[in-house]
């Protein structure tokens, strides 16, 4: 029980309330979760028991091998490997230049700071079908159109929601450390990786895993500038399984949706800790 | 003590290695821009690979790919590679402006309007001086259509050409010679009514339609003598032959009923299926192209049918056919322009060509014909249709770069006249009106001359920009210095430095991945701008056309009623549960994994498991429905009903509300416990106390999520572009994904600029219209 909750003295005078809450908490998570339930029950059945009505709830015979064959169905795995990195390193290079120039804006003075702080801040506001145009013609005149780059290269540059959240932690960051060093005549290169860096593990950690979901989960950029099927990324490569004659295979779209969500969960879960208190840091906001 | 340093485990570790990684990623990425430039791939047999897309399957693609391996056997220099393509005229024209053609492109004749419109395409006349590409040698109708503004783009190579087919047995039902077709449109009208057998209302046959097939409604003003434009700054679509025509279409309309037309319409099948209504024997006499034998024998191959040409306004006149052929094009930008043009000279050579057009069983585009063509075409009227090619009064389609929108116009009005909404005369004068509007437009931008200078503009701009920073940066530093007391701090100077170059990668995203896009955009919603040639300033033009756009206000529409609804829904949801989880509950932990947990589900994935929890005849929520009504409630067509489709996509929005939840939690997390015991004390209510306490504590943080809510809602795409692709009836079309369709189906991209740029003044003025909302109503605390 929460003390600091409106609803502790509810529960104190009404108890069954406290009952109806946790129906309404079991109730909701189990819609939350169901989704995902029958992309789990719809990928182990075989194709003949999706097309039934009334549904399937549990697959009345466990059908492993779609897993299989899902991947054989489409190139899943040369797709899986575009993804994988490209979302590697948009997350890498983003987690490093954000964090290079949230330092930038936590700690050094340095004429203009704030009015560009102010910018980077306004970028955010910038909508992507305002860039996609002209970025389609800047990717065009590097001659990227058709391959993976447009989706990591730009991210070597940092990013203004990262750079954001990294220049707020490293704002908390004592003073008094970095300068001592300073005196000692370190460089604010060195203390960059050797104070800022080591003390910043966990925002470091929420920057690369934001930014390696938003690159996995990105369906606009790869339809706009993967023209050539062996670069495509899983998010386009999916609809395959949609387009082909004779209907869709929803027992191996099923089986591919959910291979695509495994890895981002994996993931969660190592960097959950970390990732949940990052979220929670979203809410210290000066707007 | 810091809140965020982890200890131990798995994020520590990554952060130890983080620094090799950073450096190793770097050295990959060096090594992968370094090596951008592609060597063209040599074939096997080093010969240089002309990369060739056509749209041909079946026979039709047999038919080409022997002429492509007689050209491949012919010589040693070159192979083409054959690739029959779907949807070949937007993948070409996608692939042209991503700088990565093909060399050859097999597209319609009118496509050659639209692409040389575009600088796509480059001219033929230099390589085709001559060689066998010559103008001389081929039937003129054929040859002009790939001429655009006096320069050759496009070589016929499959052409059609039309006539009128009728079906012997049904004339011989109805007392009719079968050996004797309508000579005149008055006789046609006659025959037609002998033709038509109607039973209670229930028309079950019927002589002649003029929507069947409903590919060609502009055709039939030519019929009357009529013309769709004068060539140069006129459409004539209302003149008083055309609107002759019109009667005639609206004379079967009110001879035989609307209702009963479109009953029987209704039960038409696929033009190619047996249900074709010519083939199943319900549409006696159709006018139809050159084709048809190759469908009739596949799929009504024991139908009794002859051809003639169409009949004629006053006996005795030059019969008056529609015709169009495929086109072959080399784009701008194909790496081998040369090799791919001795193939299309190839092509040309009267052996291929007859080859070819025996294979897919046309006539052909030549002027000489030899014997051996007539004598081994497997179509029983080839010779009457290659005459009817020669005719005088043949016509293709008019060579308007603004054909797509009056065509539309004009299906619009036969619709309307067709079902007896409107007289001929009132559809024609409005379809005129709208589309002579659009053709002065069309013409003033192709007036405006390409400019270089537009497109540094937006480095000019940049150039401007950057100019003001710097200014207002150093009188930010001189009034520092003043308060400073006049004191050159040596120290900030230097930190001036370093600050600039810990910057500097941002400094480059900034200028190249925003800065430069954003002043482009602005430049381009001005300009019409095609991404393969300089923009053309068109000044308010796009703007303009904009405003007269219904699909731009049913995308808008869409989009903010998507918003509207699916935000504050999800911020409800998201505050609620976090209310919930925040109670002090057991088993809170799960709770609020399980919630979180869809949110990590890749948008696509999301897509395709809701698309298949909504289906229709399949799907889960309907059997969920029916269990929970006690089989009350019928299935129910979600995403294919116009009424349901948004509500639908909205729904499914709120899967994904866990993050915010999950902010939202961490932001109730920090209210202090002391002012809820005061609140109890004065007997405060629950909903009182989240009504004045929790609320505006959190306020900030709702606040921030609605705002970041906003910019993101406004921009959907992905959901409705994978589950419904707008559809149905445009009812899901979002404005976003109507500007995809402009900038990548049309390359219309300085018309999709001025679309985003809207966009971003509507972003602008909704969070300019939050934080004043947010000025008053957010509470910030003291911290």
């Amino acid at each position: 029980m929460n003390p600091a909750s409106p609803f502790h003295s509810s529960f104190r005078r009404r108890p069954w309330l406290k009952g109806v809450v946790h129906a309404g908490l079991v109730a909701t998570s189990l819609i939350f979760v169901f989704p995902l339930l029958w992309m789990l029950s719809t990928s182990l059945k075989p194709i003949e028991h999706t097309m039934v009505y009334p549904p399937e709830w549990v697959p009345s015979e466990l059908q492993w091998k779609n897993f299989a064959e899902t991947v054989r169905y489409i190139p899943f795995w040369t797709y899986t490997k575009n993804t994988a990195f490209a979302c590697t390193l948009a997350a890498l290079g983003t987690t490093f230049s954000s964090a290079l120039v949230a330092y930038s804006f936590a700690r050094l003075e340095w004429p203009g700071r704030n009015l560009l702080f102010g910018l980077t801040l306004a970028t955010m506001m910038v909508p992507f079908p305002v860039l996609m145009v002209p970025l389609y013609a800047v990717f065009r005149w590097f001659g990227w159109i058709g391959t993976l780059k447009p989706l990591w290269v730009p991210s070597l540059f940092g990013s203004a929601f990262n750079i954001f959240l990294l220049r707020q932690f490293f704002l908390r960051i004592p003073k008094s450390l970095p300068e001592a060093m300073t005196l000692d005549g370190a460089s604010e290169l060195r203390i960059f990786s050797s104070v800022y860096l080591p003390l910043s593990k966990a925002p470091l950690a929420v920057v690369a895993f934001f930014q390696f979901m938003y690159s996995w989960n990105d369906f606009l950029a790869p339809l706009l500038y993967l023209t050539d099927q062996s670069s495509f990324t899983l998010s386009l490569g999916l609809q395959f399984y949609q387009s082909q004659l004779g209907g869709t295979q929803w027992h191996y779209l099923m089986a591919a949706s959910l291979l695509t969500t495994v890895p981002i969960m994996v993931l969660f879960f190592f960097v959950q800790r970390s990732f949940l208190r990052g979220l929670g840091f979203l809410k210290n906001v000066d707007a | 003590m810091l809140p965020f340093v982890a200890k131990g485990g798995v994020a520590a570790a990554f952060c130890k290695a983080l620094p090799w990684l950073l450096a190793l990623s770097a050295l990959i990425a060096a090594w992968l821009v370094a090596r951008t430039a592609h060597a063209g791939a040599p074939s096997p047999q080093g010969r240089t690979v002309v990369t060739y897309w056509d749209k041909w399957t079946d026979f039709e693609k047999a038919a080409m790919q022997a002429v492509v391996d007689d050209f491949n056997a012919s010589q040693q220099e070159i192979y083409v590679d054959f690739l029959s393509i779907s949807g070949i005229s937007q993948k070409t024209l996608i692939a042209i402006a991503g700088g990565n053609p093909p060399d050859i492109a097999g597209v319609w004749a009118n496509d050659v309007i639209d692409f040389a419109d575009k600088n796509a395409l480059i001219p033929l006349d230099e390589m085709a001086r001559g060689t066998l590409v010559d103008r001389e040698r081929y039937l003129p109708i054929y040859w002009d259509m790939g001429v655009y503004r006096g320069k050759l783009y496009g070589v016929p190579s499959t052409p059609g050409v039309t006539g009128l087919h009728w079906n012997k047995a049904l004339f011989r039902a109805a007392g009719l010679d079968p050996e004797r077709p309508p000579r005149t449109l008055a006789e046609l009208d006659a025959y037609a009514d002998k033709l038509t057998i109607a039973r209670d209302g229930k028309i079950e046959q019927i002589g002649f339609l003029h929507s069947e097939p409903p590919w060609w409604p502009f055709f039939w003003v030519h019929f009357f003598h009529g013309e769709l434009w004068d060539g140069r700054a006129n459409v004539t679509l209302d003149e008083p032959r055309n609107v002759r025509a019109f009667e005639w279409i609206q004379s079967y309309a009110k001879r035989y009923g609307v209702g009963p037309l479109q009953n029987l319409s209704a039960g038409f099948g696929n033009f190619a299926s047996a249900q074709n209504p010519f083939m199943s024997g319900k549409l006696a006499m159709v006018f139809q192209g050159v084709w048809l034998a190759n469908y009739i024998e596949q799929y009504a191959p024991e139908l009794e049918w002859s051809a003639a040409p169409m009949p004629v306004l006053n006996a005795g006149e030059d019969p008056v056919v529609f015709v169009d052929t495929d086109m072959l094009l080399i784009p701008r930008g194909a790496p081998h322009p040369e090799a791919a043009f001795r193939f299309i000279e190839f092509v040309a050579s009267q052996a291929s060509t007859e080859k070819l057009n025996l294979g897919q069983r046309k006539n052909s585009p030549l002027r000489e014909v030899s014997a051996h063509f007539y004598a081994t075409h497997e179509h029983p009227h080839i010779v009457m249709f290659q005459e009817l090619a020669e005719s005088k009064n043949a016509r293709g389609m008019p060579k308007m770069s603004i054909w797509r929108e009056y065509r539309s116009e004009v299906a619009d009005a036969f619709q309307r006249v067709w079902l007896l909404e409107s007289t001929p005369r009132e559809a024609l004068a409005k379809a005129e009106a709208r589309i002579q509007k659009s053709w002065d437009r069309e013409r003033r931008r192709q007036a405006a001359r390409p400019s270089a200078a537009l497109a540094w503009a937006p480095i000019a701009l940049i150039a401007l920009f950057v100019a003001a920073l710097v200014a207002l940066a150093l009188r930010e530093r001189a009034r520092h210095r003043v308060a400073m007391g006049g004191r050159k701090s040596a120290r900030a100077h230097v930190s001036g430095a370093k600050g600039l170059a810990f910057f500097s990668p941002w400094a480059v995203g900034l200028l190249v991945f925003i800065g430069y896009p954003v002043a482009a955009s602005l430049v381009h919603s001005f300009c019409d701008y095609s991404v393969l040639q300089e923009p053309r300033w068109v000044g308010l033009q796009n703007f303009a056309e904009l405003f007269g756009d219904q699909l731009f206000f049913v995308a808008l529409r869409n989009t903010l009623l998507y918003v509207a609804f699916a935000l504050p829904l999800g911020l409800l949801i998201a505050f609620a549960a976090a209310l919930a989880l925040d109670s002090g509950l057991r088993g809170s932990g799960i709770y609020r994994t399980l919630v979180f947990l869809p949110s990590l589900t890749p948008v696509v994935a999301s897509a395709m498991v809701w698309l298949w929890i909504y289906n229709a005849e399949y799907g889960v929520l309907n059997d969920l429905l029916r269990r929970l009504s006690f089989g009350l409630i019928d299935p129910v067509p979600w995403l294919a009903d116009r009424h349901l489709a948004l509500p639908s996509i909205i729904l499914m929005s709120c899967w994904s509300v866990g993050q915010m939840m999950v902010i939202l939690l961490a932001a109730l997390q920090d209210v202090p416990t002391s002012v809820y015991e005061a609140a109890d004390i004065d007997g405060a209510s629950f909903w009182h106390k989240v009504r004045h306490i929790t609320l505006p504590l959190v306020s900030p943080v709702l606040y921030f999520n609605a705002i970041m809510g906003i910019i993101a809602g406004l921009q959907i795409f992905a959901q409705p572009y994978i589950m419904t692709g707008g559809g149905p009836a445009r009812a899901t079309l979002t404005y976003t994904m109507q500007l995809y369709e402009n900038a990548f189906t049309f390359l219309r991209m300085g018309y999709a600029s001025a679309m985003a740029w809207i966009m971003f003044v509507v972003i602008l003025l909704l969070t300019a219209a939050a934080v004043r909302v947010g000025r008053h109503r957010v509470h910030y605390s003291g911290a």
